[in-house]
């Protein structure tokens, strides 16, 4: 009994000893700054996407050492819109959030100095903007796209596509424009893709937004198929109704990843690493199949262990 | 655990347990106090029978014996049971990783100060508890010359959390920060910074997230 508490009394002041330890490597960070400015927003950016978005963070990795970083950036500028509207309790709160990256973007594609150079995702973002020419059209709906309210649900799958089209779809494009390319081919094959991934996390968040937002499957497919929202929220086993309505949606979504798979050979070799996401999306759709379409089954919840092998396979193949 | 649990119910329903002993020591069968008709049971309270002997009898049992006997095992139940209260200052309560408590400005792991002023918190804080005055500095970088909050007019909304675009102000898990004086309770910017450091990795870990949800 005595030995153990001595261990614990040890183990304590080993802790307190780590936490002074941070203290002063933090401090002394502070002071030279300056000169791991650029790697540091670098690491900050990946660490980002790494802890939002894992899987396209995995994507992200595959990349040529080229265009890596300024990928991170994208997605990492991705992930802080995206955050902007969860965790709010209050509509204007989000927007309020949106807006301050929509003045972001104006900033970082303006010549004098302002705290983008503070902000380590803007700093990068601004990088990538001032080495690679995008389109600021894309940025913007990246962010404008992003500003509806949470309890705001889809009517139609139109809709859904849509909203998946303005936000997937234009980090595509922007992607796609770090390489160079320009081809009608390559955006119909993003433009694709970008839908199928829209949906698709649509779909996932489900199980995870039940109390905070409207339910995303669109109200169309929900009367169409007599379902209330109540019951896709309730998530029983082996309601007829609920999995008509998800296979509904999934089945759009699988039919934009078809579509963007079939353009594969029209596109570019380069790009092609791009497009990775779509081996994601696609295992994601398969497990739900089978699963029957239960959003809140085992294998559809927790993380995909065997994604980073198959997309490496994929990577190696040259294909998405 | 169970033996503990034993004790205790033995002791809740010792009146019955020990009544349905009585009733077989006394001579007479315990009667039905009305007639009850055929084709129903009778279920209230019988009537004992009232001779001196079984009075005494019934009065000795439940005076004496039997409640001092359910007193010592209550006792002795609660010797075994586990305490329903926490030692509290070296023991806590569980929290929330949503809790909201005393507030914090975060630095970037490589040192910078989050806050870049962009006064959203100010905005938003419905209680007027946030001040903060900025200037740009000679290379264009801005940061607040002043951040006060003032701790006893904040209501604990959690509003200059959500509204912060860079999540440099957040409102951390400690709720231990009584002073004695209000005026302790003024946080400038260096109190709020130090908040940060101490409190940094148990913030972090309240805010992570695997999947974009949107």
């Amino acid at each position: 009994m005595k030995f153990l508490k001595k261990c614990t009394n040890f183990e304590i002041s080993l802790r307190n000893l780590r936490i002074l330890l941070q203290q002063q490597q933090r401090r002394q960070h502070g002071t030279n700054q300056q000169t791991n400015n650029g790697k540091s927003a670098e690491r900050y950016c990946m660490n980002l996407v790494e802890k939002n978005d894992h899987e396209n963070y995995l994507c992200t990795l595959l990349l040529d050492n080229a265009h890596r970083r300024h990928a991170f950036a994208l997605r990492a500028f991705n992930v802080e819109v995206a955050k902007c509207s969860s965790n709010v309790s209050e509509d204007h709160i989000a927007k309020m959030r949106l807006k301050f990256w929509f003045h972001s973007i104006e900033k970082c594609y303006a010549k004098e100095k302002s705290y983008v150079s503070d902000q380590p995702v803007l700093r990068e973002l601004k990088k990538t903007i001032d080495s690679f020419q995008l389109n600021k059209v894309y940025l913007k709906r990246l962010v404008n796209a992003r500003d509806r309210a949470p309890n705001e649900p889809f009517v139609t799958i139109k809709d859904l596509e849509t909203y998946a089209e303005q936000t997937y779809s234009s980090l595509l494009y922007l992607l796609v424009q770090l390489t160079g390319v320009k081809d009608m081919n390559v955006d119909h094959a993003a433009s694709h893709l970008g839908k199928a991934q829209g949906i698709v996390t649509l779909l996932r968040s489900v199980p995870y937004t039940k109390r905070s937002q409207a339910l995303n499957i669109p109200q169309e497919v929900l009367i169409k198929n007599g379902v209330s929202q109540e019951r896709v929220l309730r998530a029983k086993a082996n309601d007829k109704g609920v999995e008509d309505c998800i296979f509904e949606v999934a089945t759009v979504a699988h039919q934009h990843l078809e579509m963007a798979r079939n353009l594969s050979d029209k596109v570019p070799k380069e790009v092609r690493k791009l497009f990775l996401p779509a081996v994601a999306i696609d295992r994601y759709l398969e497990r739900l199949r089978l699963a029957n379409f239960n959003l809140t089954h085992q294998s559809c919840l927790q993380r995909d262990s065997m994604l980073p092998f198959s997309l490496y396979m994929r990577n190696l193949r040259g294909k998405f | 655990m169970s033996l503990t649990m034993k004790l205790f119910s033995i002791t809740r329903n010792g009146n019955r347990m020990l009544g349905v002993t009585s009733r077989f020591m006394s001579t007479k069968e315990a009667k039905d106090i009305v007639d009850v008709p055929k084709g129903y049971v009778y279920v209230n309270n019988k009537e004992e029978s009232m001779d001196l002997n079984d009075v005494t009898d019934r009065a000795a049992s439940t005076i004496f014996l039997a409640e001092l006997m359910r007193g010592f095992g209550v006792t002795l139940a609660h010797i075994f049971k586990e305490p329903a209260t926490i030692n509290y200052p070296f023991e806590k309560g569980p929290l929330s990783p949503r809790f909201r408590g005393e507030h914090a400005l975060r630095r970037y792991p490589s040192g910078e100060e989050r806050c870049i002023a962009c006064k959203l918190c100010e905005a938003i804080c419905p209680a007027q508890a946030i001040t903060i005055e900025a200037e740009e500095r000679a290379d264009g970088s801005r940061r607040t010359t002043r951040y006060d909050i003032d701790m006893t007019k904040c209501i604990y909304c959690g509003f200059c959390q959500e509204a912060c675009p860079v999540d440099a102000i957040v409102e951390g898990p400690n709720f231990e920060f009584s002073t004695e004086t209000h005026e302790e309770l003024l946080y400038n910017k260096e109190k709020l910074l130090s908040n940060g450091d101490k409190w940094e990795s148990e913030i972090a870990s309240n805010l992570q997230a695997d999947h974009l949800y949107r």
